[in-house]
């Protein structure tokens, strides 16, 4: 608190000055004591530390642009007077690896809680998480200061990315394994190897899709529907590495997320793969749910030298369709694996996005 | 990591205490506070005859109904109107006299500011004005002082007005001298403006704090304002900080100018040996080498411990007096040079270079028989009655003057001319002593003074001393000084300290031991007892020695040795004479009389007590009429006065040019939208309307307007993505963009401005209208 600081050695300035031209003692008195106050409690703070205290409650998720209002909670559990307090705290989205300060002034007695309204507003997604960098103990003229860190117990919040229409040509039917055994027991699919329902046949109807067999038996032409088949097929690899641009890395996650739902609708078992602690970590998602238990993790970026190709370079073979989420794109020859990325590229197996587009055209390509 | 708060934003929720009443009414004392202790603090400097009461009340209330209409939306203009008004109402009522009233107001300051500096300031032409008119100008003051103060608190800047008014108190401290009562309120302030920062976040805290708490927060800051108010009222251990200001300033003064350790410079308590060193302290070149008694400090008053420099606030009492000495170019310092000059008109110039090498830069080191100095060194509006006094923050170091042949040697011969009425310019000598009998009732009224104690002891070693004279026979004087103390007193350069709290007392009747500071001060004071203005002095001797065959323009070099005090009286008529006391130096110098220790002879001099002429005479002009002050208008003056009125000018054509700017800047932005080429007239449209919602923060960027997010009203929306659709066909297609849509466009800059107004107060569209030039 500079200005305070300043505040009180003009107050103390004053109050010299006053008495040595008033020739009056006593105000020079009183402001030594000012200070000598101040010292005191400085002493008293370094010999019995403060043992605070912090915790931020915070909703789980929320959306883009929306201001979400919290609180961060400081309790001093010792006996020590702690005077002015300044938190020094930040807003990082973890995604973007973009932040805001926040700075809060309370005063904290003895044994006694604070709370600190606060509030912040993303304009992208990613999970939001509050820090505190440090906390500054002034005495209660704030004449003098002492720097703790205290951490602060907080999780992240989750501003849940914009969902974008998708659509996936030829994306799905590379989605299906041929030579899977298994089928989803509750959803129509495509093929008809396995058989999922038998129906009289209606107008439209392919006539390879005849049971030709039942349909002598019942006079009538009976129809089989074909089993979704739900082998897993497909890895979306989300390269979540330190971004350039925040709008393009919020961008990728959001068009990720919103495959992903698409699939999901559409009954596909697929793989996530992102790095978290420098490691590539595989989530296989088949509802929701899934999606949902993985997006706080996902929509961070991992401050590592890593190279999410190398990492799954192995495992690419096993998939019949690779999608990968870049902001740049691999230098090296990376064959089976079709690149989304928001940077410029001629090469036939990406797919470039960008917000205007999306926007002009209602939905992506993919 | 990137910090851009275009991506995040965060803040701590700010407490709904500002809006409640208690906020409201700490904002209205901490106003008043500030505002009526920088009220006392003018008041004080500028000596006006007020009433308190009235401006106390009259700030209290227009501060506490300021802020507590200011509340009210629907009253927020009367906020700033109040004062104003207040203001305005005053003056009327002060009426034809506001001019006569602001006058005085400044010749008010500019008397404290002489009187601190010693510097003759010159006067508006006025009259007396009364205490009502002067309560009603200065309640008009506090008016635009709280108005200012409440600005401020309005846009959370409380740390300006009073970080303003501590540095106006410390001014007007240094100046003046401070008035407690408004340091104390201005401190007051500080505290509540410390603690409205607590109580603000007192309830973003909620009931978390204790009442332990809140009374440990309280009381450290209830506890040290009343102190302060009470020990600034009361006052009480004043004895301990006696003479702290001096000190302090005597420290400083050896920081800036340097310290000649050999003499004590009237710090009496340092006069604990004399150890002089060989270094060189000065270099002086004279044209026509002579013995020269050189002066530096000279003390006229005596407080016991120590002599001090006649002080500016006692030297600014007779500012009148000393102009019109210096209009008829006399003074106290080169009085001998002008009576031998008038007396002896073939007398010869001696022209001194003086080099300071090692001597304090404070004084300039001038001998009685100065003459003409360069007034490149010297401020010659400066009230001085010992020296010329030397500008510069450091002192000067180097300084040329021109002096008459040694008259200390001779003075009785000056005496003699005085009275010889067969000197050729008669008239001119009876115009100098005209002058000098209005200088000679000032230095007896000054230079007389003994302290209590000292006068005791004096009483003790002259005896009582009554005469109906002024005072005694100089010489006979002179010759009893000399006796008591070349009898009772012993030379010695590390004299005993005595116990008694008085330097003299303690010298004459315990030690009876001392160097050349000890018997100054002796010889000084018993003069005084006589009846004899007398000086302190400290300064240099050019001994004939030092100059013996010398040649001219020759340097001398002047070291520590030749460092001394010495006593020096008035003369009535002639000026001031050095008086040597010290036993080793008595025969050192030149003297004119033969006055020693033994010799109680001499008559030659005589009393003249009466000296004064009557009448006017030519050459000079005519003495002061006791009845009227001259008003000392000089073009110093009406330079400021010219110069104020051309930067006012010089500010009126500023704010016209730039109001004439804006509204150019403005007629060709419109005249843009309504050209024949529809599509810039709609692109231009557009980006004027982005630039107004950027502006009045709608929106925080362009990008922002891909958004879709602007959302003021349903209609406005509409109109905005229309006008969009246009804007971009036009910008980046090469469609025909036609009349209506154009105008479409057009129709949304006046949407835009109407929203921007309803949400605007009248003075800000006052502002955004006609000074700004914003829009129409």
């Amino acid at each position: 608190m500079p200005k305070m600081w300043i505040f009180s050695l003009v107050a103390v300035l004053l109050l010299t000055v006053t008495g040595i031209y008033a020739e009056n003692g006593a105000l020079i008195a009183v402001a030594l004591f000012y200070v000598v106050f101040a010292v005191i409690q400085l002493i008293v703070c370094r010999l019995l530390p403060a043992k605070l205290e912090a915790k931020a409650v915070l909703p789980d998720t929320c959306n883009k642009s929306e201001t979400v209002e919290g609180k961060i909670i400081l309790t001093n559990n010792s006996k020590v007077y702690c005077g002015c307090v300044k938190i020094i705290a930040r807003c990082t989205n973890l995604l973007t690896n973009t932040s805001s300060p926040l700075v809060a002034t309370i005063f904290m007695g003895i044994k006694s809680k604070a709370e600190v309204p606060i509030k912040f507003n993303s304009r992208l997604c990613g999970a939001v998480k509050i820090n505190i960098e440090k906390i500054q103990l002034y005495d209660i003229l704030c004449l003098t200061r002492k720097t703790v860190y205290v951490p602060l117990e907080s999780s992240a919040v989750t501003v849940l990315p914009q969902l974008y229409d998708i659509s996936l040509a030829g994306l799905l039917t590379n989605s299906y394994d041929i030579n899977g055994s298994q089928y989803d027991e509750n959803m129509q699919g495509y093929d008809i190897s396995e058989i999922y329902n038998l129906r009289e046949y209606e107008k439209g109807d392919s006539p390879r899709n005849i049971h030709w067999k039942l349909s002598s038996k019942y006079n009538s032409l009976i129809v089989k529907e074909g089993s979704m088949p739900t082998e897993n097929c497909t890895l979306i690899i989300f390269n979540n590495t330190v971004p350039e641009n925040p709008d393009k890395i919020s961008l990728l996650a959001e068009v990720m997320v919103s495959l992903s739902q698409v699939l999901i609708e559409n009954g596909v078992v697929h793989t996530v793969v992102y790095l978290e602690n420098s490691q590539p970590v595989f989530n296989c998602i088949e509802n929701d749910l899934d999606l949902s238990a993985i997006l706080p993790k996902l929509l961070r970026c991992e401050k590592t030298e890593e190279d999410i190709f190398n990492c799954v370079d192995d495992i690419t073979d096993e998939y019949k369709s690779v999608l990968c989420f870049t902001e740049k794109v691999c230098t090296t020859e990376q064959v089976g694996i079709k690149f989304i990325t928001t940077d410029s590229s001629e090469n036939e197996n990406c797919v470039v996005i960008n917000k205007d587009t999306i926007d002009s055209l209602g939905c992506i390509e993919i | 990591m990137t910090e851009n708060n275009s991506y995040i934003k965060s803040a701590v929720v700010k407490s709904e205490y500002n809006n409640t009443a208690v906020c409201t009414m700490l904002n209205a004392v901490v106003t008043f506070l500030i505002s009526f202790g920088v009220l006392q603090q003018l008041v004080t400097v500028t000596k006006a005859d007020c009433s308190q009461v009235i401006l106390a009340l009259a700030t209290v209330v227009v501060s506490f109904v300021m802020f507590v209409v200011g509340k009210y939306p629907k009253f927020k203009i009367a906020f700033y109107l109040l004062p104003v008004a207040v203001a305005g109402a005053m003056l009327v009522m002060v009426n034809v006299n506001i001019v006569n009233v602001f006058s005085n107001t400044v010749n008010g300051l500019l008397n404290t500011v002489g009187e601190c500096f010693g510097v003759i300031m010159p006067q508006l032409q006025c009259s007396e004005t009364s205490a009502v008119e002067s309560t009603l100008f200065f309640t008009a003051v506090s008016s635009v002082l709280v108005l200012l103060n409440a600005m401020c608190f309005n846009k959370n800047i409380a740390v300006l007005p009073a970080a303003l008014a501590v540095a106006a108190v410390l001014f007007s401290a240094f100046v003046q001298g401070v008035n407690a009562i408004s340091a104390v309120l201005v401190f007051s302030a500080m505290v509540l403006i410390l603690y409205k920062g607590r109580l603000c976040n007192a309830a973003a805290v909620g009931k978390s704090n204790s009442v332990w708490n809140k009374a440990a927060t309280f009381a450290p800051m209830v506890f040290f304002t009343v102190a302060v108010i009470v020990v600034g009222g009361v006052g009480f251990l004043n004895a301990s900080t006696e003479g702290l200001k001096v000190n302090i300033q005597s420290s400083v003064d050896d920081i800036l100018y340097g310290n000649t350790a050999s003499m004590p410079q009237g710090r009496l308590d340092n006069a604990q040996s004399y150890k002089p060193t060989d270094k060189p302290m000065l270099k002086v070149v004279m044209s026509n080498p002579q013995s020269y008694y050189l002066r530096g400090f000279v003390g006229g008053t005596y407080n016991g411990n120590s002599w001090q420099q006649p002080e500016n606030k006692q030297l600014y009492k007779s500012a009148d007096l000393f102009y019109w000495l210096h209009k008829n170019d006399f003074y106290g310092y080169n009085q001998l040079s002008v009576l031998s000059k008038q007396l002896n008109k073939n007398g010869s110039e001696n022209r001194i270079i003086i080099n300071n090498v090692g001597a304090s830069t404070q004084y300039m080191y001038t001998p009685y028989e100065l003459d003409s100095c360069s007034y490149d060194a010297v401020n010659k509006n400066k009230i001085a009655d010992t020296a010329p006094v030397i500008s510069g923050f450091l002192g000067q170091r180097s300084y040329t003057y021109t002096a008459v042949d040694n008259q200390v040697k001779q003075y009785t011969n000056l005496l003699a001319g005085l009275y010889n009425n067969d000197i050729d310019d008669k008239a001119a000598v009876d115009g100098y002593m005209n002058i000098e009998s209005h200088y000679s009732d000032y230095v007896y009224e000054n230079y007389l003074y003994i302290p209590q104690k000292a006068k005791t002891t004096l009483e003790g070693m002259l005896g009582s001393y009554k005469s109906s004279e002024k005072h005694l026979q100089y010489s006979t004087a002179k010759q009893s000084i000399l006796n008591v103390l070349s009898s009772s007193m012993e030379y010695s350069t590390e004299p005993d300290k005595g116990s008694s709290a008085d330097f003299a007392t303690a010298f004459l009747q315990e030690t009876h031991q001392g160097y050349s500071v000890h018997f100054a001060t002796a010889a000084t004071l018993m003069l005084r007892y006589y009846g004899i203005p007398a000086r302190y002095v400290e300064g240099y001797l050019i001994t004939p020695n030092d100059v013996k065959n010398t040649l001219s323009n020759s340097e001398i070099a002047i070291d520590d040795t030749h460092s001394h005090a010495w006593a020096e009286y008035y003369l009535d008529g002639v000026g001031w004479i050095p008086f040597e006391t010290t036993p080793p130096y008595i025969n050192v110098m030149e003297s004119a009389e033969d006055i020693s220790p033994s010799n109680s002879n001499d008559n030659s001099v005589s009393n003249n007590s009466s000296s004064k002429q009557d009448s006017p005479t030519e050459g000079y002009e005519q003495e002061p009429d006791d009845d009227s002050l001259l008003q000392r208008n000089s073009d110093f003056i009406n330079i400021i006065i010219y110069l104020l009125l051309g930067i006012a000018l010089l500010a009126v054509f500023a704010v016209v040019f730039i109001l004439l700017k804006n509204r150019l800047k403005r007629k060709r932005l419109y005249a843009s939208f309504n050209t024949e080429d529809n599509k810039t007239s709609a692109i231009n449209s557009f980006g004027f309307c982005v630039y107004l919602l950027i502006r009045f923060k709608y929106i925080n960027s362009e990008r922002d307007i891909y958004s879709g997010d602007i959302i003021i009203t349903k209609e406005y929306t509409e109109k905005f993505l229309q006008a969009f659709n246009i804007y971009q066909a036009a910008r980046y297609s090469n469609h025909i963009v036609e009349q209506q849509q154009a105008e479409k466009v057009l129709e949304l800059i006046d949407a835009t401005v109407s929203c921007i107004k309803k949400k605007r107060s009248f003075i800000q569209r006052f502002y955004d209208v006609f000074i700004a030039c914003i829009y129409k």
